[in-house]
C-alpha cells in the first residue's frame, strides 16, 4: 500500500510545548505524479508538517515515509530526491542568480549544465551578474524555485510559493507548477492559505485546520463533498406552506427566506415544479454560491 | 567528501561578503599604521636601524596578535554567521542533503581558514611595508639584514593555535544568537576583561582564560606558559565545538 504514495505520514504529532498541541494524528497521502494541495488557514500547522517532512524538526511521534523509505532512516538520500521552498524565498543576497544555484550544484551532485537548464526553465538565464538582492519579488521567487528545481527532484514542496506575488506572478508561477507536473512528472506539494488560488492548479487536496486534518482526497471528490453541502436558498409567497411541501429537504426557516439542502440541478427543477403545482409563487430560487472557497470556510468556521 | 563539498559551498557563499573584505582590509590595517608612524615620526626608522626585521615584526605584530587579531576574531565569526540569518537561509541549509555535523564543521573549518587567510595577509603586507621603507631609507639595509624565519613562523603557529580557543567560542555564540548585537557585546566583555586579566587581575587563573591567550603569546614574560596555553587552547576548542553542536543540533529549523 505504501508504495503507491510518493509521501506517506502516519499518526504525525507535533507539540511546541507541553500544553500546546500543534499537530494531531496528520495522515497525509500524496500520491506520485500528483499535484497535492495542502490548504488551511494561516496557524493551522501547514509549515510545521512541512517542517518535519523535511526533518527540520525533531519527529516526535508518527512517522514519514518517502519514496517508500523512513525519513528518519535514509534522511541524506531522501533529500536528494526533493526540492523545496518554505516560508520565503531563501537564497544569498550578495550573489548573482548563477553564484547561489553554485552553492549547491555539489551539494546534491548536479553538473553545470543543470544550473543553465534550471535558470532558462525559469526565465532568469540572462540576469547576469545582478545580485539577487536587487531581484524583483517575482524574480526572487522564480529563483528560489530554480534553487528547489535544481536537484532534479522527484518531489517538489513548496510552502506559500505565491506569497508577495501580484496577479500576473501568481498566474506564471501556476503555468510554470503545471509544466513541471505535467511534462517532467514531477510530484508537487503546495500548501496555501487561499483554496481558490490552488484549486486551479491541483489534483488532490489536503484541507488541515487547528492542526487536524479535515479532508483528503482528490479534487473530484471536493466537488462532491462540496455538492453534498450545497444549499438552495428560496423565497415563496407561502414559505410555511413550502417548508411543508418540501419538508423532505429539510428546509431551514430564517426570516424572510428559507434554506434547504439538494445534490444536483435536476434537484432544483424538481423543487421549482413541487410549489408551482402547488399554486405557489416563487419569488427567490437561488443556489447559494457555494464555491470550494467558501466549503473551505464553511468547513474551518464550523469547527473554530 | 561529503566535508570537503559543504566546505566548498561555505566558501562560496563567503564571495562578496564583508567577512571577506574585513578580513582582506582588515589584514592591511596594522601594516598601513606601521608604516604611517614610520614616515610621519623622526625617530621611529631610525630605532630599527640595530636589529630591523626583529624590532619591526615585534612592534607590528604585537599590536596584531595581541589587539587587532581578537577584535578580528569576534566580529568575523559574527558576519560569517549573519550569512545565513540576514537571508533566511537557515531552512534551506537544513532542507538539503547535509547532515549537521557536516555543516558545522564547514561553518568552523570556514571561519578557521578566514582566519588564517587574515594572518598570512597581515604578514605578507608587513614584509611589503617593510620593503617600501627600505626603498625609502637605504639605511635599514634589509636585504643585509637577519631575519629569523624560524621564530616568525613558531609565533604565527603559536598564534593561531591559541586563536582557536577565542574563535570556537565565539562561533558557537554567533551560531547561538540571531541578535548579531549579542555575540559581538560578549566578545568585546570578554576580550577586555581578558587585558585586565592578563596585567592586572589574578580572579581566573590565566591560562584557562581564553581571551588572553593572545595577549600572552604577543608581550614577552609569558614565555613559560606558552605550551600550557597551547594546550588548554586546544582543549577548550574541543569543549566548546562538542557543546556548541549539541546548542546547534538542538536548535534546528528554529533559524
Amino acid at each position: 500500500m505504501r508504495n503507491n504514495y510518493i509521501l506517506q505520514t502516519t499518526d504525525l504529532s507535533y507539540n511546541y510545548s507541553k500544553n500546546v498541541q500543534t499537530l494531531f494524528d496528520i495522515n497525509l497521502q500524496v500520491e506520485k505524479g500528483s499535484i497535492y494541495g495542502f490548504i488551511g488557514p494561516n496557524g493551522s500547522g501547514k509549515t510545521t508538517t512541512l517542517s518535519l517532512l523535511l526533518g527540520l524538526r525533531n519527529l516526535q511521534k508518527g512517522s514519514i515515509a518517502l519514496f517508500g523509505k523512513e525519513l528518519k532512516d535514509d534522511r541524506i538520500n531522501i533529500l536528494k530526491k526533493v526540492g523545496t521552498l518554505i516560508e520565503s524565498p531563501s537564497f544569498y543576497g550578495h550573489l548573482t542568480a548563477r553564484e547561489n544555484l553554485n552553492v549547491y550544484r555539489d551539494v546534491y551532485g548536479v553538473d553545470k549544465n543543470r544550473v543553465e537548464e534550471v535558470l532558462t526553465l525559469v526565465d532568469l538565464s540572462d540576469t547576469g551578474r545582478k545580485k539577487a538582492r536587487h531581484f524583483s519579488l517575482g524574480m526572487k521567487q522564480r529563483l528560489a524555485i530554480a534553487l528547489a528545481l535544481l536537484p532534479n527532484p522527484e518531489l517538489l514542496i513548496l510552502d506559500e510559493p505565491t506569497n508577495g506575488l501580484d496577479p500576473n506572478g501568481i498566474i506564471e508561477l501556476r503555468g510554470l507548477i503545471k509544466k513541471l507536473n505535467q511534462e517532467l512528472g514531477i510530484t508537487i506539494i503546495i500548501s496555501s492559505h487561499i483554496l481558490a488560488e490552488v484549486e486551479k492548479m491541483v489534483t488532490h487536496i489536503g484541507i488541515i485546520f487547528k492542526g487536524k486534518m479535515l479532508f483528503q482526497g482528490t479534487l473530484q471528490e471536493l466537488h462532491g463533498f462540496q455538492q453534498k453541502k450545497a444549499k438552495l436558498n428560496l423565497h415563496t409567497s407561502d414559505n410555511p406552506e413550502a417548508i411543508k411541501i418540501l419538508h423532505e429537504y429539510s428546509p431551514e426557516l430564517s426570516d424572510e427566506i428559507f434554506s434547504l439542502s439538494y445534490n444536483s440541478l435536476q434537484q432544483i427543477a424538481e423543487i421549482n415544479r413541487k410549489l408551482m403545482k402547488n399554486n405557489i409563487d416563487v419569488y427567490l430560487l437561488q443556489p447559494k454560491g457555494n464555491n470550494l472557497e467558501e466549503l473551505f470556510i464553511d468547513m474551518t468556521t464550523n469547527l473554530s | 567528501m561529503n566535508l570537503a563539498i559543504t566546505l566548498r559551498s561555505e566558501l562560496l557563499k563567503t564571495k562578496r561578503t564583508s567577512a571577506f573584505y574585513l578580513t582582506f582590509f582588515g589584514a592591511f590595517f596594522v601594516p598601513f599604521m606601521e608604516l604611517l608612524e614610520m614616515l610621519t615620526t623622526s625617530d621611529s626608522v631610525a630605532r630599527l636601524y640595530a636589529d630591523p626585521w626583529q624590532i619591526y615584526f615585534k612592534i607590528s605584530l604585537q599590536m596584531m596578535i595581541g589587539m587587532i587579531l581578537p577584535l578580528y576574531m569576534i566580529l568575523i565569526a559574527t558576519l560569517t554567521a549573519q550569512i545565513e540569518y540576514r537571508n533566511h537561509t537557515w531552512k534551506q541549509v537544513f532542507s538539503s542533503p547535509q547532515s549537521e555535523l557536516t555543516v558545522f564543521i564547514s561553518k568552523f573549518l570556514n571561519l578557521q581558514f578566514l582566519i588564517l587567510l587574515f594572518l598570512l595577509l597581515n604578514v605578507t603586507f608587513l614584509f611589503l611595508a617593510a620593503l617600501l621603507l627600505n626603498a625609502i631609507d637605504a639605511k635599514l639595509d634589509l636585504f643585509h639584514k637577519y631575519l629569523d624565519w624560524q621564530h616568525l613562523v613558531a609565533l604565527l603557529s603559536k598564534t593561531f593555535v591559541c586563536s582557536l580557543a577565542i574563535s570556537s567560542i565565539q562561533f558557537w555564540m554567533s551560531l547561538r544568537f540571531r541578535n548579531f548585537i549579542l555575540p559581538l557585546a560578549l566578545g568585546f566583555v570578554l576580550w577586555f576583561a581578558g587585558i585586565m586579566m592578563t596585567f592586572e587581575y589574578k580572579t581566573i587563573p590565566k591560562e584557562w582564560y581564553p581571551y588572553s591567550y593572545l595577549m600572552m603569546i604577543a608581550f614577552p614574560n609569558f614565555e613559560h606558559l606558552h605550551l600550557i596555553l597551547l594546550r588548554n587552547a586546544l582543549v577548550l576548542m574541543c569543549l566548546f565545538l562538542m557543546g556548541g553542536f549539541w546548542d546547534f543540533k538542538r536548535r534546528k529549523g528554529k533559524g
